[in-house]
């Protein structure tokens, strides 16, 4: 049987730490803490999260892979005025909303969140309403000018961006807010809803929507302009990450697929385990989470961009 | 013809049902009722059954779970009506109505 260093010319390393600057491929012996370790490439992958108190979808979420919150959505009651919050592993009951709703949008991190437009219901009409999260309890925010389903939104608390969405009929509209009034912006170059969004208030991204359309749209502050293209076309999806480190997963036609965007372009990369739509993302584009779905599914699943990584053999 | 796919039932129990390195190493694909479809004749589809305590099934008893969860959706979805609610104001105000499923071999 050969043994490591016939393979490769060298014995493994006896190191009292970890290497600071380790080469992919490199094995090495951690005698402090008696582990065997490696340096290696790893891929992009989705796993199973937390699941969620309350299964629920047509819901928004915001916040990171590991603070994040869900908030709103269907069935109605159970989803519809309720809020969770994630800690990587757990998700909790967070504070009450006071307008039951689903299909709208949110910004914001998981103490910081703005829950924004979409439709309450019953009745099923789109709301101009918005509350704002302080990490414990809602209260109310800024009206929007037109209230809207089926609406897209990012930035912070007090720096948001609304774009899309459905009046009826959908609309090109975006609102930009302060963190106490919205404000007109530049108007999306198409009228979409069922689209998703990430980004900042002055570097945001539309992309999927009505027609389970490829297209995508950047913000600068003012206007929206064309960018790369979806590789599958969908509608609602989730998204998260930013204007130049985007990521697009799950939606119509019941799908995993997912994407990452450069600010140019999109390519594949690893597919969700369980294909899903009318689901809510959060996070980057390195550490996204995908959040329940249709079919009222409690599942959660966590998305790792891969990369450089040190493991240890025989636990990673 | 050798299958590409086996099945298992395992009810997913959140963080660490299924971890970013098996993720990587092969595909899964769930699906309503707890199915899961993981590659056949794979280390790691085997080892990933076993840790989650899977209850493995022919491609047959796969479909016939998902059949059943998906008709009983189907069949709530049917029976959630509004009176004088179109179709499309239906599927807007509580979604698509959930389609059939085919399980690969």
């Amino acid at each position: 049987m050969s043994d490591y260093k016939e393979i490769k010319g060298i014995k493994v390393q006896d190191l009292g730490a970890d290497p600071p600057a380790p080469f992919a491929g490199e094995v090495w012996y951690n005698n402090s803490s008696g582990d065997l370790k490696y340096f290696a490439i790893q891929p992009a992958a989705w796993a199973s999260g937390g699941n969620l108190g309350t299964a629920r979808y047509k819901h928004s979420g915001a916040g990171t892979a590991t603070a994040a919150i869900a908030m709103n959505g269907q069935p109605i009651p159970s989803a519809a005025s309720t809020s969770e919050e994630y800690d990587g592993s757990v998700w909790t009951a967070g504070g009450t909303l006071a307008n039951a709703r689903s299909d709208g949008a949110a910004a914001g991190t998981q103490t910081a969140a703005l829950t924004i437009s979409g439709k309450l219901v019953p009745p099923g009409l789109q709301s101009v309403l918005c509350e704002e999260y302080d990490g414990s309890s809602w209260t109310a925010g800024g009206n929007m000018a037109t209230g809207r389903k089926y609406i897209a939104g990012c930035g912070l608390q007090t720096a948001a961006l609304a774009f899309g969405g459905n009046v009826p009929p959908s609309t090109t509209s975006t609102e930009e807010y302060d963190g106490s009034s919205w404000t007109a912006g530049g108007a999306l170059g198409a009228a979409i809803s069922y689209l998703a969004g990430a980004g900042t208030q002055t570097a945001g991204l539309a992309f999927g929507g009505t027609g389970n359309t490829s297209a995508t749209e950047e913000y600068d502050g003012s206007a929206w302009t064309a960018g790369g293209s979806l590789n599958t076309g969908r509608r609602s999806l989730g998204g998260a990450g930013t204007q130049t480190a985007g990521l697009a997963f799950g939606g119509i036609p019941n799908i995993g697929a997912t994407e990452k965007y450069d600010g140019t372009a999109w390519t594949a990369t690893a597919s969700m385990n369980t294909g899903r739509y009318y689901l809510a993302g959060a996070g980057t584009q390195t550490a996204g989470l995908a959040i329940g779905g249709q079919g009222d599914t409690a599942a959660t699943e966590e998305f790792s961009g891969g990369g450089p990584a040190t493991l240890t053999v025989g636990t990673d | 013809m050798a299958k590409t796919y086996q099945y298992c039932v395992a009810e997913n129990w959140g963080k660490g049902f299924i971890d970013h390195v098996e993720s990587s190493r092969i595909t899964f694909k769930g699906y309503p009722g707890n199915v899961w479809q993981v590659p056949a004749y794979n280390k790691h589809g085997n080892l990933w059954i076993a840790k989650v305590a899977g209850s493995v099934k022919t491609k047959d008893e796969a479909q016939a779970i998902v059949n059943a969860e998906v008709t009983t959706a189907q069949n709530a979805w049917d029976a959630d009506n509004v009176d004088g609610e179109t179709a499309e104001q239906k599927e807007e105000r509580i979604g698509s109505r959930p389609a059939d499923i085919t399980l690969e071999e």
